[in-house]
């Protein structure tokens, strides 16, 4: 009778918590995709194995997809291509999660897709953008943002340079406007992090600080000094009607 | 008087016998020479491997056939079997073969219909293959062209484009146009 039980229990359990999560199937469902490469011309340097695809290249994968003038793949000293470059002025780069019902836009000079991580490093001119369900969207202007892709519902955002821009719409409204130098926002529990000559504008005012953090699901937000920034708040009287 | 005619009607036995001899094609002569009349060409060669040096005197290509007839009129070697093979830096080689070709004036092989080019390590398998159809290759610059489909077939990776120039000494392949590639995705990554 205690062994039924014991079964039971066991089953419960693993129905319960099962050992991988949707997210996580989805993920790597992505990686294992085959990756396929479209354009005019093409070079393979059999020295090194790196491949160029030029003039009109895309790059599409499951969801990904790619627009570049040049798509350059490296490779692993096993021969698996690590990952490819999109060059061009600027690169495109959309993915659609289904999970999610959200759509990223990317946008810079050089995009680098790092296949294993499924992991982004967008350089010069970049911009991201992360729409979901077309009514809450992220957008962030930088030097160089990094991507990472920990599932289609957990993104890990990390930012840096001047000018650094971020802009937080919820139901198609301004939640949050700022600049900073630094700059770390995750898609999954909605936490912002910026640094180094942070500017923000709020209803209260325009807020100078430190360290700036934010939470767009719970709207608590948090200001501190640095060493050369002291909290300053900045307010405009309201015209009168 | 019978006699007489019996002797007369073995000589004519024997001589028909000695002609049919004489005309009787031979069994054993390789049949692709019959094929070609001495006209055709002034000399052929027979499992034929020819080496080429650069300046410095190092080996930089050899073409190997297994029979090359070369014709005096039009200055050109027909090929059969041809295989050119250039070294690699990885002390690999690329090995370009066909099942006919051509030799124009000693710098320019021209292999005809399909051809297989293998990127082969030493004791490894092949890595890299290409396939394609009607190859030049300029034995003089060490470049190989087509403007033919052409198909990059690699365990990682397999590419199709129209259109290809290989240079031997840089290892580089171009693809010309309308250029198609898939990655395999190794499952365990």
């Amino acid at each position: 009778m205690s062994r039924v039980f014991l079964y039971l229990l066991f089953f419960s359990l693993l129905i319960s918590n099962p050992l991988f999560s949707s997210e996580e199937l989805n993920n790597d469902n992505q990686k294992s995709q085959n990756i396929t490469l479209n354009s005019d011309s093409f070079d393979l340097d059999g020295k090194t194995g790196i491949f160029k695809h030029c003039g009109n290249a895309t790059l599409t994968q499951l969801g990904l997809s790619i627009v570049a003038n040049c798509l350059t793949g490296k490779k692993l000293k096993d021969g698996n291509y690590e990952f490819i470059v999109a060059q061009g002025n600027p690169a495109q780069l959309t993915q659609t999660s289904q999970v999610k019902n959200e759509t990223l836009n990317v946008s810079a000079n050089i995009i680098e897709y790092i296949i294993p991580n499924q992991q982004f490093n967008i350089i010069e001119n970049a911009a991201l953008k992360i729409v979901s369900d077309k009514r809450d969207s992220i957008e962030i202007t930088a030097n160089k943002i990094q991507l990472d892709n920990k599932s289609p519902e957990n993104r890990d955002i990390t930012a840096t340079g001047k000018p650094l821009r971020i802009e937080l719409l919820e139901l198609g409204k301004t939640d949050l406007k700022a600049e900073a130098k630094k700059l770390h926002f995750n898609t999954q529990n909605s936490d912002l992090e910026l640094s180094d000559d942070v500017v923000a504008h709020l209803e209260l005012g325009q807020i100078s600080a430190g360290i700036f953090k934010y939470n767009s699901k719970t709207k608590i937000s948090s200001f501190k000094k640095s060493d050369d920034q002291q909290v300053e708040i900045i307010q405009k009287k309201k015209e009168q009607k | 008087m019978n006699r007489l005619k019996l002797n007369r009607w073995l000589i004519s036995l024997l001589a028909i016998i000695m002609l049919g001899l004489v005309f009787w094609p031979d069994d054993y002569a390789p049949s692709n020479q019959e094929n070609v009349s001495s006209s055709e060409f002034d000399y052929f060669m027979e499992d034929v491997v020819i080496h080429q040096f650069n300046s410095n005197g190092e080996p930089t290509n050899k073409l190997i056939a297994k029979r090359m007839e070369h014709s005096i009129e039009q200055s050109t070697s027909k090929l059969s079997n041809p295989k050119i093979v250039y070294g690699k830096s990885d002390s690999g080689e690329w090995q370009i073969s066909s099942e006919k070709g051509e030799l124009l004036d000693g710098k320019i092989v021209k292999l005809i219909n399909q051809v297989n080019i293998e990127d082969r390590l030493i004791n490894k398998q092949t890595e890299t293959s290409i396939t394609t159809k009607n190859l030049s290759i300029d034995l003089e610059k060490n470049i190989a062209f087509t403007e033919n489909l052409v198909s990059i077939k690699n365990p990682h990776f397999q590419t199709k484009g129209t259109g290809m120039e290989i240079n031997f000494d840089q290892e580089i392949i171009q693809l010309k146009s309308n250029v198609k590639t898939e990655i395999y995705q190794n499952k365990a990554n």
